[in-house]
């Protein structure tokens, strides 16, 4: 076991440090978040203006900000080990395929939590609609945690085939969609100080589906990656 | 027996590569494998390597079936193709410690700088391998294949992309990490047949998916290899 | 003609000739025999005419459930044994699923058109089902994007096993969606604040019948894409044998 996690390490350690190198995926993830954020504020502008209609939409565009720069994020992290054939390097080792998953998945994770941190306030700026509350902190967690555990395996199968990143929407979008549902939801609960119990049901359903498939894919891994 | 494949057979959903091969190799041979583009030498080597599922037929590494421990059998590997596996944004510092602490070596550090210095690569440890030429990314990359000392070297054209002196050079590395101490079995791919002949025990003739034919290198003459070569393709893939 | 006998080629001999003949002609009767069934049916109360539609959206929504059941079954299959076999149950599974749960979604949509004046709701049952289309509908593109045959199947099965794991979740999540005016929601059983459709004895029998006519479409559209992925691969192992041999 100890053995197993060292790896997990290892893989979740070495993406960081190149990601911390260039930057690249961090900086796409980012813009594109903000980018987008403009667009939807610059076509809704006269929902912006009032202060009920806001509450109703913003938390729904916030996670349709998170989805695609989320699978923009996933594309990046695995173009990068298919092209110097590193994906290959990884599975050369004599490491368990879940262990490889893992630590993409955390790094993944990690980059996206990163990217979300930063857009949120930014949103709630741009919304002129406060985006400050603590309680927004597991549904962001918990919901961020589901797109990356399918976005990874996703992403490794989509890069692999013709289609390459061009597919990863089209596999991630309508298995996320109830997590979407739930994030979008509590969001809009939270947002609106509605209290704690109302959000409760969304945070158990989206733990429910961040256990089931944290093990899934851990265990399809290798099946996903062989040849 | 190091590396043995008995009808062994690889196809692409109705399209056959490897049609039925056999293949032994002692531990100790060095061992170089022809062929002509599409024979299935890449394919051989990526079943071998573990990344390639046969289709039908038994490999055995070191005396371990390939469906068995899996996991650890890729401990027994060092593989080197044409892609580099290296990640261009890191140093090769940081490159041979992951791939380390995949492979479980121990003593790493003492480990990394002996390979490092085997290699050449010292004086420029701490660059980014983006900064690197082909010839030394191919340098780090024998690194990393023996930084876990396996007694069995697969190698797919590892010349490729590189001028001659480059090439000569990595050859004579190949060669000089292949005996190191331990001999290492070693099978390698390549398109130069000279230079195959020139570094190996033995050489191989994979043709129409199938081994077409075996010599020692010792009994052909240089000049004598690309005529037998050609003969030897060309009856091997009119089967 | 004289050629061919060269190579022996026979008809496959399978025992599933006769089964699937026997399907074939128990479908041909069934269906005008459902038709029937639905016409002399009693007008529902509240729903009136539009609600006999039902007959074939409710079988045709379970039968897409068990269609998609089969494909989650044939990638465990190709899982735990890597067998072509199990490739072309996902397949038979995964198509059949399709055109059942489209069938399902264009018989709510029209039932609902004509009984609450829109053409969507967000009904649950009507959600689950069109997310499923959307999920199943990406398989598909998943499959095209792939030549290897081994990857394709092995991707295939990765999908279906996580899609179909997905499909409670998907489910229970729509009950997060705002409930429309007219909520589409049916049981047998008198369930407090749904709007409830109760069904008198003619028209359960009604019900069983479709519902033998779509089952027996479903068999028979699945014994038969399975027996042509059995016969595409038999007709290719042939193809590469002559060209093995007369090379």
């Amino acid at each position: 076991m100890p053995g197993y996690l060292r790896k997990v390490w290892a893989v979740y350690a070495k993406d960081v440090r190149a990601e911390l190198r260039t930057k690249d995926i961090f900086s796409a993830m980012f813009v594109f978040s903000l980018l987008a954020t403009l667009v939807f504020a610059f076509a809704l502008p006269a929902k912006l203006l009032d202060p009920k209609e806001v509450g109703g939409i913003a938390p729904g565009l916030l996670w349709v900000a998170y989805t695609f720069s989320g699978v923009l994020g996933l594309n990046r992290s695995f173009i990068v080990e298919k092209d110097k054939g590193s994906l290959e390097g990884l599975l050369l080792a004599p490491a368990d395929r879940g262990a490889i998953y893992l630590g993409k998945m955390l790094s993944n994770l990690t980059f996206m939590l990163l990217v979300e941190t930063l857009i949120t306030p930014i949103f709630g700026v741009l919304f002129n609609y406060s985006t400050f509350n603590v309680w927004l902190i597991p549904v962001v967690l918990l919901g961020t945690l589901g797109f990356a555990e399918i976005g990874t395996i996703f992403a490794a199968m989509a890069i692999n085939t013709r289609a390459r990143e061009v597919l990863l929407p089209v596999l991630f979008f309508p298995i996320m969609l109830p997590v979407i549902i739930a994030a979008a939801n509590a969001t809009t609960a939270v947002l609106a100080n509605r209290p704690f119990d109302e959000v409760l049901g969304q945070l158990e359903f989206m733990a429910v589906f961040d256990v089931i498939f944290l093990v899934l894919p851990i265990l399809l891994f290798e099946l996903a990656v062989e040849e | 027996m190091m590396v043995r494949a008995h009808k062994l057979v690889k196809s692409f959903g109705n399209r056959p590569v490897l049609r039925g091969l056999d293949l032994e190799l002692r531990q100790g041979d060095f061992v170089t494998l022809l062929g002509p583009n599409g024979a299935g030498k890449t394919t051989l080597l990526r079943i071998l390597a573990t990344l390639a599922r046969p289709t039908s037929g038994t490999v055995e590494l070191a005396g371990i079936p390939l469906n068995e421990a899996k996991s650890s059998i890729r401990g027994l590997l060092g593989v080197i193709s044409h892609q580099t596996f290296l990640y261009e944004d890191l140093n090769a510092y940081e490159n041979l410690r992951f791939y380390g602490k995949l492979y479980e070596v121990p003593n790493l550090t003492a480990r990394v700088e002996e390979v490092l210095n085997k290699v050449g690569l010292e004086q420029r440890a701490i660059d980014r391998v983006r900064t690197y030429s082909r010839g030394m990314q191919q340098r780090l990359s024998i690194a990393r294949a023996i930084l876990h000392n396996p007694p069995i070297l697969l190698l797919d054209e590892p010349d490729t992309g590189l001028d001659r002196q480059a090439a000569d050079m990595l050859g004579g590395l190949i060669r000089e990490l292949a005996i190191d101490g331990q001999s290492r079995t070693v099978l390698m791919t390549t398109h130069n047949l000279e230079r195959g002949l020139a570094m190996s025990d033995r050489i191989l003739i994979l043709a129409g998916g199938r081994l077409a034919a075996e010599r020692s290198s010792k009994s052909l003459a240089p000049e004598q290899l690309q005529d037998f070569y050609y003969d030897t393709v060309s009856l091997g893939g009119a089967r | 003609m004289a050629t061919f006998a060269k190579y022996n080629v026979t008809r496959p001999a399978k025992t599933g000739l006769g089964f699937s003949t026997i399907i074939m002609w128990s479908l041909l009767v069934s269906w005008p025999v459902s038709l029937l069934f639905v016409l002399l049916a009693g007008d529902d109360a509240i729903l009136k005419y539009s609600q006999r539609i039902f007959y074939y959206h409710l079988p045709s929504n379970i039968v897409c459930f068990i269609a998609f059941f089969i494909y989650f079954v044939g990638a465990i299959g190709y899982w735990r044994t890597r067998k072509r076999s199990w490739d072309i149950v996902m397949v038979a599974g995964l198509e059949l699923g399709i055109f059942f749960s489209v069938i399902g979604v264009v018989t709510g949509s029209i039932w609902a058109r004509y009984a609450w004046g829109t053409f969507w709701t967000w009904d649950p049952r009507l959600t689950t089902v069109s997310i499923m289309l959307v999920v199943y509908i990406s398989g598909v593109m998943l499959r095209a994007a792939i030549d290897d045959p081994t990857r394709k199947a092995a991707l295939t099965a990765v999908f279906g096993i996580i899609g179909f794991v997905n499909v409670p979740l998907v489910f229970f999540s729509t009950r997060w969606f705002p409930k429309g005016q007219h909520p589409l929601i049916f049981s047998e059983t008198s369930n407090g604040s749904e709007t409830t459709i109760g069904l008198d004895s003619f028209m359960y029998v009604t019900l069983a019948v479709c519902s033998v006519a779509v089952g027996l479409l479903f068999t028979y559209l699945l014994t038969e894409r399975m027996r042509l992925g059995q016969m595409q691969d038999e007709v290719a192992a042939r193809r590469l044998a002559l060209e093995g041999g007369e090379n």
